[in-house]
């Protein structure tokens, strides 16, 4: 093969290997609201802070490379947040609640209202800014469902 | 709450260090061995080929790194010693087992390679060289480790028993 086949095999697989890490990056921290049909049901109150207007309930496994630095960020919004709980598991020990749940991947994290209905749930690893705009929101249509009991 | 991460966790940035020398000499690998994929030759021949060369070499580090663990890996030291001290303290840590295993699917994948140029396989070392590129790049590249998922999914379906467990 002449070397400018080569180079331009060579240049084919680094687009293709680029086109993969792009799309798996995308995939990260991917936001989700259920439906308000959807069949999810509630988190149990054991494991969320019933005391906290929402918790950021993080599902771990074993040997999950990201899950240690969702930990901090997820740690860190909590703390900057009143209100906001951080709590762990481990799918390991909650099988049952991570199929019934369709928690398909680790970490995901869900977010919880005191009541254990799901607002949001984050695929994989994210940031502290997209977690931090999904908790404003959370807030706030709790907020407008509390308005509305008012009226 | 520390239910995922062993006391001794390792800098995350250690293997995909690692990964970016290695993704670099499979992709000369590749490029190497494309421009004669033929595998002709005698056994002599094909085994003296420098892609080959190159190609047992990656192995035979891989190897190391199975064997050994990530932190003896030649890379791993290199890295501790050379690269670490000139960086910030790591966000977060990680268990070793994950990357380790990532090497032996490493050494898996490019063994495959040199036994198919052995038997004169014809693109058998450059399909092999460049499904392990691609596995390196994405770790390297975008910190995607396919070998510690597929760790992952086996302790999962307790395919594979964790050693600290």
């Amino acid at each position: 093969m002449d070397s400018l086949a080569v180079s331009l095999l060579l240049l084919a697989l680094v687009f293709v290997a680029s086109l993969a890490g792009l799309w798996w990056k995308g995939s990260q921290g991917r936001v989700t609201r259920p439906a308000p049909n959807a069949l999810l049901p509630d988190v149990p109150l054991d494991l969320i802070d019933t005391t906290a207007t929402l918790t950021l309930l993080q599902f771990s496994g074993p040997y999950c490379s990201y899950c240690a630095a969702m930990r901090v960020i997820l740690g860190q919004v909590s703390a900057d947040n009143p209100g906001i709980s951080h709590r762990e598991i481990d799918i390991i020990d909650y099988p049952e609640l991570t199929k019934e749940l369709r928690v398909s991947q680790t970490p995901t994290t869900l977010l919880v209202t005191s009541t254990g209905h799901i607002h949001s749930r984050i695929r994989g690893a994210s940031n502290a800014t997209s977690v931090g705009h999904e908790v404003a929101h959370a807030l706030k249509s709790r907020k407008a469902q509390s308005d509305e009991y008012l009226i | 709450m520390n239910t995922s991460s062993s006391p001794q966790g390792i800098d995350p940035r250690g293997p995909r260090f690692g990964a970016g020398i290695t993704s670099v000499a499979l992709l000369v690998t590749v490029g190497l061995g494309l421009s004669d994929p033929s595998a002709g030759g005698t056994l002599a021949q094909r085994a003296g080929e420098p892609a080959f060369v190159l190609l047992a070499v990656l192995s035979a580090l891989f190897a190391w790194g199975a064997l050994a663990g990530i932190r003896k890996h030649p890379y791993g030291l290199l890295f501790s010693r050379l690269v670490k001290p000139r960086l910030a303290p790591p966000a977060f840590v990680e268990p070793p087992e994950p990357p380790t295993f990532a090497q032996l699917v490493g050494f898996l994948v490019s063994i495959t390679g040199v036994v198919l140029h052995l038997a004169g396989i014809p693109y058998g070392l450059v399909i092999a060289s460049s499904a392990a590129f691609i596995a390196s790049f994405l770790n390297a590249v975008f910190g995607l480790c396919l070998g510690c998922e597929l760790y992952a999914i086996l302790i999962r379906a307790k395919i594979i028993r964790s050693r600290s467990a």
